[in-house]
């Protein structure tokens, strides 16, 4: 029987460390912190790391904007101080009547539109190959891109490959996918995408006008949760985008405040992570 | 019958003849309808395979093109072989040529369609003695002055080169005497080429046609690099570059590439028509084999030192200089708008306009700053992220008629309104509006929120009881 020499192993060992390294690359960014401790604690670097994928899934059809806002609000968190470009990769509109990105409407949200770069593509293979590319490249720090046709390439595989070029060159790809990717009967599980968030609409806070029969609104609010994260703690979120600061703030979610009559349930909020156990 | 084969010819059947005629004659005869048009093309496509032999080539419709050889000759052996060589390739073609060469493009015209011989060559100087003895037609003259003049009895070149010029002209206006010296070589005549030809040039023959895609990527390298010598050696950069791959069978596969900033680097260009000759991959059909490999360069400037347009990323990636990070994300950009067109990447620029659809517009990415900045021109109210182009009707509920919405209704599903804010007004820009946009009306913009948290810009189209009667709603864009 031929005897495995203790340096062989060694070597294998080492060998597979090389193998990794690229994906740990990443650790030496420093991540772009919320500046919310019940936020920032729940991520393991405490805030979004730098050199990954995150994705962003909206709860239903038209919460589409809020899961873009709330991407984007994140690449001034991101950016910081510095003018970093960012590319920005949509679907052609000329099938889906979707609407385009604005540009006097993204100041608001912390993105300075001489650094937009944008990219129109017609499907979601062009696309992934703009973000693999895009993230390849060294001097492409920041993307944000969204699916917004049923996903039929988006995979474990593709999130691989993209993640591995993230952690290689320290680029951040915010993806918004479609809405109907978390569903469990779209058969499609997990991806390689260091967080996962699923975002809806919540009202915001009614300012009274007088004379006015209806208030007007205050600044943008979602519900955010955390649906999957390595390392992280799963939770949810009211975030309120102060386009003011340009910062994030807790709210605190209204309250009803009739009193409880007898034998009447406190109905659950949707709540994703519960769903996605339960699933 | 408007063109027969050598067969046909030898049994009798001639151009002219009705169908049913050649049909007697040589019952079996095979027939094609005539399709002038799709000849028209074939003939360009002929005659652009031929630019392997020299830039300036231009189609002579209906059956004949023209090379201008001057300095070309010697590269294929001296006149007579490089004619030889082009019978040949047409013969491989199965195409029955007339070829000659001469000083003067009429000259050579004359002698092709009207020489004894399938290759003529005419020395210079030669040019009347060798015309003198053809018919008036290979003058390339109006058929009514080729007419009247057999009627006059003058029926060859002869009789005109020695007749005075000036009854002629009296008689025929100055087309004939024009002809005349053109066909001769007195009077110079503009060769008016299909593609002017291109300073920077290079070319890649293949000792043996290949067939591989891996021969031509290493030759696209080799090319590039070529042509990296050249533009370097003139301190010359370009924006557009040109592939042209020639097959043996007559085929012409045209590649070109286009960088939004001047560029001499070889690995960039190779880079860029890899990714387009890969996209080509299934449709590229070698045939017999690829013997031929051009590449010219368009839009050739003087490099100099060019403004930065995008902002540099000063980042976390220090190791990168910062020339080398522009450098690295022109060469990116390059590939998305080779891939999907310079239109399709874009940045925005803001423009001096107050309603809202017009104050921005896509730029390509290269376009060089405006004046204008965002700041300055931040509307105090906030404007959505998301528009859409053109804005979409909505109908709406409104308490009273210029009041604000209620709820409203959109891709048919109902939003009930419970947080709104406005109107924002924005007239017209009446110095901007045209005489045939008589429809431009005040809008009335409101932001609103629904129950569930959607946020929305919604405007009425034009003022109820002043310019409107039945004001229509439109929802144009989305907030966060």
């Amino acid at each position: 029987m031929r005897v495995i020499k203790e340096p062989d192993i060694d070597l294998l060992r080492e060998q597979i460390e090389g193998l990794n390294t690229d994906l740990r690359s990443n650790a030496s960014l420093p991540s772009a912190p919320f500046n919310l401790s019940s936020l920032d604690d729940a991520l393991p670097d405490g805030g979004l790391s730098r050199g990954a994928i995150h994705e962003f899934v909206p709860g239903n059809y038209a919460d589409y904007p809020a899961a873009l806002g709330f991407a984007t609000c994140l690449l001034h968190q991101l950016s910081g101080e510095q003018n970093l470009p960012v590319l920005w990769c949509s679907m052609g509109r000329d099938l889906d009547h979707s609407p385009h990105s604005y540009a006097h409407g993204l100041p608001f949200l912390g993105v300075n539109p001489d650094n937009l770069l944008h990219v129109e593509v017609k499907n979601e293979k062009d696309m992934l190959w703009v973000l693999e590319e895009g993230l390849s490249s060294p001097a492409c720090p920041l993307l944000i891109a969204a699916i917004t046709r049923p996903e039929k390439t988006y995979d474990f595989t593709a999130s691989r490959r993209l993640s591995l070029r993230a952690a290689r060159h320290g680029g951040t790809l915010l993806l918004i996918r479609h809405h109907k990717a978390d569903h469990p009967a779209s058969g499609r599980g997990s991806t390689a995408a260091a967080t996962r968030w699923a975002v809806t609409s919540r009202p915001s806070q009614p300012i009274f006008f007088e004379n006015a029969k209806v208030p007007g609104f205050g600044y943008p609010r979602w519900q955010v949760a955390l649906t999957r994260c390595k390392r992280g703690r799963p939770n949810i979120w009211q975030l309120e985008w102060n386009n003011e600061t340009l910062s994030f703030c807790l709210a605190a979610p209204l309250v009803d405040r009739a009193p409880i009559q007898n034998g009447q349930t406190i109905t659950a909020e949707y709540n994703p992570v519960r769903q996605a156990k339960q699933a | 019958m408007t063109a027969t084969n050598l067969a046909a010819e030898q049994s009798g059947v001639s151009v002219g003849m009705s169908l049913t005629d050649a049909r007697a004659l040589y019952p079996e005869l095979l027939s094609a309808k005539a399709s002038p048009s799709q000849d028209l093309k074939a003939l360009e496509k002929l005659t652009l395979w031929f630019q392997r032999y020299s830039p300036l080539v231009t189609p002579h419709a209906p059956d004949g093109f023209a090379l201008d050889i001057t300095g070309c000759a010697h590269l294929f052996g001296g006149e007579r072989a490089m004619l030889h060589g082009i019978q040949n390739k047409l013969n491989d073609f199965h195409l029955t040529s007339h070829l000659a060469l001469a000083s003067s493009l009429g000259t050579a015209w004359a002698a092709a369609r009207y020489g004894n011989e399938p290759l003529t060559l005419v020395k210079t100087g030669d040019n009347k003695p060798f015309l003198s003895p053809l018919p008036l037609s290979s003058l390339r003259l109006d058929p009514a002055i080729v007419l009247r003049l057999n009627q006059l009895g003058l029926r060859k070149v002869g009789h005109l080169l020695n007749a005075p010029e000036a009854p002629l002209t009296a008689r025929f206006g100055p087309s004939l005497i024009q002809c005349l010296h053109r066909a001769t070589g007195d009077e110079a005549e503009i060769f008016n080429p299909l593609f002017p030809p291109l300073p920077y040039h290079v070319r890649h023959p293949f000792d043996e046609p290949v067939l591989h895609h891996q021969a031509l990527e290493t030759a696209l390298a080799v090319l590039s690099s070529q042509m990296e010598m050249i533009l370097k050696a003139a301190n010359k950069g370009t924006r557009r570059l040109h592939v042209q791959i020639f097959r043996v069978d007559g085929h012409l596969e045209h590649l070109s590439i286009g960088t939004s900033r001047l560029c001499q680097q070889a690995d960039h260009l190779a880079l860029l028509f890899q990714e387009s000759l890969s996209r080509l991959h299934d449709d590229l059909d070698t045939g017999y084999g690829i013997d031929l490999m051009t590449m010219a360069a368009d839009n050739v400037e003087e490099m100099d030192d060019e403004q930065n347009i995008l902002p540099v990323p000063l980042t976390n990636f220090e190791r990168e200089s910062h020339t080398n990070s522009t450098q690295e994300i022109d060469r990116l950009l390059d590939r998305f708008g080779n891939r999907f067109g310079f239109d399709k990447v874009t940045r925005p620029v803001p423009t001096e306009s107050y309603i809202p659809e017009n104050a921005t517009r896509s730029v390509p990415i290269f376009t060089k700053k405006t004046a204008l900045n965002w700041q300055s021109r931040n509307p105090y109210p906030p404007r959505p992220f998301l528009l859409f182009s053109p804005p979409e009707l909505i109908t709406v509920l409104a308490q009273v008629p210029d009041g604000p919405p209620l709820r409203f209704k959109w891709r048919r599903l109902q939003h009930h309104i419970t947080r709104a804010e406005g109107p924002e007004r924005l007239a017209p820009e009446w110095w901007a509006i045209k005489d045939d946009q008589k429809l431009v009306q005040t809008r009335d913009y409101y932001r609103v929120e629904d129950a569930a948290g959607h946020r929305f810009w919604l405007y009425r189209d034009g003022l109820y009881n002043r310019e409107q009667d039945t004001p229509r709603w439109y929802v144009q864009g989305l907030f966060p």
